[in-house]
């Protein structure tokens, strides 16, 4: 099956584009901006655009050639790409790399096969050396098929911190340093603050910014089959990112992640409610101790999405409603706490915080115990 | 598309093919080889990692032209196993496959998922027999890296001048290179190829004997065909780093020895050389060569052979294991070594060979301890 089409960041595109043409598109690129607006799909069509052996006279891709056929399909043999993925076990570096090239292949098999498939990992995935020297090997042979080749490295920030060795930037920044003639290299990250400065000098930034709310609603419309008012919804606080909103999806990411981060999400606010400290206790104690950049973030994300409802019902506004399901849950926490709006705003700047410490590797359990002692005394301010 | 052909062309085609298809890949229709039932009378199977890429045409009668993509490896497990001629046929992506009353379906992938094969020209090839392609490969590209930390030493050198081609390889500590003729209609433009070992390796199975085969190149690929076989490579990313300024001009001490005492000397040592390093020390003077090593917690050892040896006295330690590989790639019984200083390079060379005239070898020292 073959990627969806790209929606939006037209003026951008147009740029890119122009900029191939002429051949004067910059050798390394960095495409920045909030996570799943689309930077590494616009980054496959534009390397669908390079690759195009007989471009239309408006210079976009022709669509029909066989390179324009096979890198929406992911099976262009000179188009690589990459992202962060857990660490395999393996005894060797060797191995190590083996391994590393093996789930890439079955990552991109699931991408192949669902257009929508949202990775869910056990571990946090980061960049390993193992993964920066498989993607030297491809860069140290001359194209297979067309003349050039292009890398797509997702989530690029993954390459430096904790998780990833150092030294896999490191790799990576002699790449970019002297990049084969023949080779094209895109970036895409949320956070480039994050990545080496040495690595942010040497790319060109290019920003993507959030879609309008309605075009995320025709694109769940009309790509996913959603009812125009579900698409609206969905659209309405996915903060623009068609990404986003695929992972608010129930059921998206194979077995229900979603859902099952919701159902997480729930039992979090319900502790938070409680009367018990008790509750909030064993609620923290339910929480996996470690892996705070894996499955725990999504948990997060969920009870965010909670809070946002639980506010919209706080504030009078139960219109507003993400998910209307639980509209009854949310009443009865409102009623009984007598919980404002502005109590909810904090608990939600709380749990942004939470999320920084995840990202820092910290322990989820102390993040749960100190986050939901915290939402409880925010929520209940009146009461 | 539907031929008939018989169980060994079958065989023999999907043998020559199967080395190049990739056994893991991140693109599914690698594992699968393509056929091309042409008109004339011939069924061309072709398989590619995208490294290397592998064509061959068959005799078969075919009775439809076609083409399709189908799972090497059950494809060949099957030709394995039938009784006799195979008549095999398609309807839409189903492959039908029967001999006698065997009869197979096989899910294929249509021809136009499989990645498009290397263009190469041929018009300015030169020729080479497939027996000096054996030579040449087989003395110089055991030499190359296996390390991934610079890609570019994985690769062999391939360099054309004007009437000649060389091979070199190295891996930093250690250097082979070969020189010889080439023959072409018009003199072959200089340029340095850097090809992967494993494509030569194909290459050498593929090409044998006394058969001439044409070698072409392109922008990206180096292409070799002799009569049905076609092999197609993707060159390795240069500059290759200037090897020419590590070959020592200036050796002026010379020692000839025979290869067979040398290596059982060498192989001696080794024994209670150190793991990590395979150190042994050479001392040279006057006709005898004696050998040492010593690692501390293990033991030591020595041997004294009697060399041809002129120059001042010298000690000078080197890796056991590359000495005794350069020995094994050695094609006489003579070998002559030259160093110069215990820090500079030593090189090797065979002695009174007709059929290798310019061999080299080159290996760097270790530095002694005391």
């Amino acid at each position: 099956m073959a990627l969806t089409p790209v929606y939006g960041h037209e003026d951008v595109r147009g740029i890119l584009v122009a900029a191939v043409r002429a051949g004067t598109l910059a050798q390394s690129l960095l495409f920045h901006g909030p996570s799943g607006v689309g930077k590494q799909r616009v980054g496959l069509w534009l390397a669908q655009q390079i690759m195009c052996e007989s471009p239309a006279p408006d210079g976009l891709a022709c669509g029909r050639c066989q390179s324009c056929r096979m890198v929406p399909r992911l099976e262009h043999p000179d188009v690589h790409w990459f992202f962060p993925l857990p660490r395999p076990d393996a005894a060797t570096p060797e191995k190590l790399r083996e391994k590393l090239e093996e789930s890439r292949g079955a990552e991109l098999a699931y991408r192949r096969a669902d257009p929508f498939h949202v990775p869910a990992y056990d571990r946090a995935p980061a960049y390993f050396m193992g993964t920066i020297q498989n993607l030297q090997r491809f860069a140290s042979v001359r194209p297979a098929m067309g003349s050039r080749k292009v890398f797509v490295v997702g989530d690029a920030e993954a390459m430096v911190p904790q998780e990833s060795s150092p030294e896999a930037a490191n790799a990576f920044l002699k790449l970019l340093e002297e990049p084969p003639a023949d080779t094209t290299l895109i970036l895409t990250s949320s956070s480039p603050g994050a990545l080496l400065p040495t690595i942010r000098s040497r790319v060109l930034p290019v920003r993507l910014v959030p879609l309008p709310a309605e075009m995320v609603a025709d694109f769940l419309e009309r790509e996913k089959g959603m009812a125009r008012a579900d698409a609206e919804r969905v659209g309405g606080i996915s903060a623009g990112a068609i990404g986003k909103a695929l992972r608010l999806l129930p059921g998206a990411g194979g077995a229900g992640v979603l859902q099952r981060q919701r159902e997480a999400g729930r039992s979090l606010l319900q502790a938070a409610t409680s009367a018990s400290a008790a509750d909030r206790l064993s609620a923290a104690n339910a929480v996996a101790p470690a892996g705070a950049r894996g499955e725990f973030t999504g948990t997060l994300e969920a009870l965010s999405l909670w809070l946002r409802d639980l506010m919209a019902v706080a504030a009078g506004a139960p219109d507003a409603l993400a998910f209307t399901d639980d509209a009854a849950l949310l009443n009865g926490i409102v009623t009984r706490g007598r919980v404002e709006a502005e109590g909810v705003a904090s608990a939600l700047l709380r749990v942004q915080e939470a999320r920084e410490l995840a990202s820092g590797n910290v322990n989820p359990q102390l993040i749960v115990a100190d986050l939901l002692r915290g939402i409880r005394g925010d929520l209940l301010r009146a009461g | 598309m539907r031929f008939t052909i018989t169980r060994e062309n079958l065989q023999q085609g999907l043998g020559n093919v199967a080395g190049s298809i990739p056994t893991r890949t991140t693109l599914p229709v690698l594992s699968n080889i393509l056929m091309e039932a042409e008109a004339e009378g011939f069924v061309r199977m072709s398989g590619t990692d995208l490294d290397t890429s592998v064509a061959v045409r068959v005799p078969a009668e075919v009775a439809e032209p076609g083409a399709i993509t189908a799972p090497a490896k059950k494809l060949q497990e099957i030709a394995r196993e039938l009784p006799g001629t195979v008549e095999l046929s398609t309807h839409g992506d189903t492959i039908s496959i029967s001999s006698g009353r065997t009869r197979f379906k096989l899910n294929g992938l249509p021809r136009d998922e499989f990645p498009a094969f290397p263009r190469v020209d041929f018009t300015e090839s030169w020729r080479v027999t497939g027996a000096e392609l054996q030579r040449l490969i087989s003395h110089v590209s055991f030499a190359a890296s296996t390390e991934e930390t610079r890609p570019i030493l994985n690769g062999v050198l391939w360099q054309l001048s004007g009437e000649e081609m060389r091979m070199v390889a190295t891996n930093g500590h250690r250097l082979a290179k070969m020189t010889m003729p080439v023959e072409a209609d018009s003199p072959v433009p200089a340029a340095d190829l850097i090809v992967h070992p494993k494509a030569l390796g194909q290459v050498q199975r593929l090409f044998t004997g006394d058969g001439q085969v044409e070698v072409g190149r392109s922008e990206n690929h180096l292409g070799f065909r002799s009569e049905g076989v076609q092999v197609y490579t993707r060159l390795i990313e240069g500059p290759y780093p200037n090897y020419e300024q590590v070959i020592p001009k200036d050796n002026d001490k010379t020692m000839v020895a025979g290869k067979e005492e040398l290596t059982r000397a060498v192989r001696r040592m080794a024994i209670v050389a150190s793991d990590q390093t395979h150190r042994i020390r050479m001392s040279l003077g006057g006709p005898s060569l004696k050998f040492s090593v010593e690692t501390p917690d293990l033991g030591a050892a020595n041997e004294e052979l009697n060399v041809e040896y002129d120059g001042d006295p010298l000690e000078i330690g080197f890796n056991a294991q590359y000495l005794l590989e350069l020995l094994r790639y050695m094609p006489t019984d003579e070998v002559r070594m030259t160093f110069k200083a215990p820090e500079r390079a030593a090189t090797m060379q065979p002695i009174g060979n007709e059929d290798t005239p310019d061999y080299m070898c080159l290996v760097m020292p270790l530095r002694l301890l005391s």
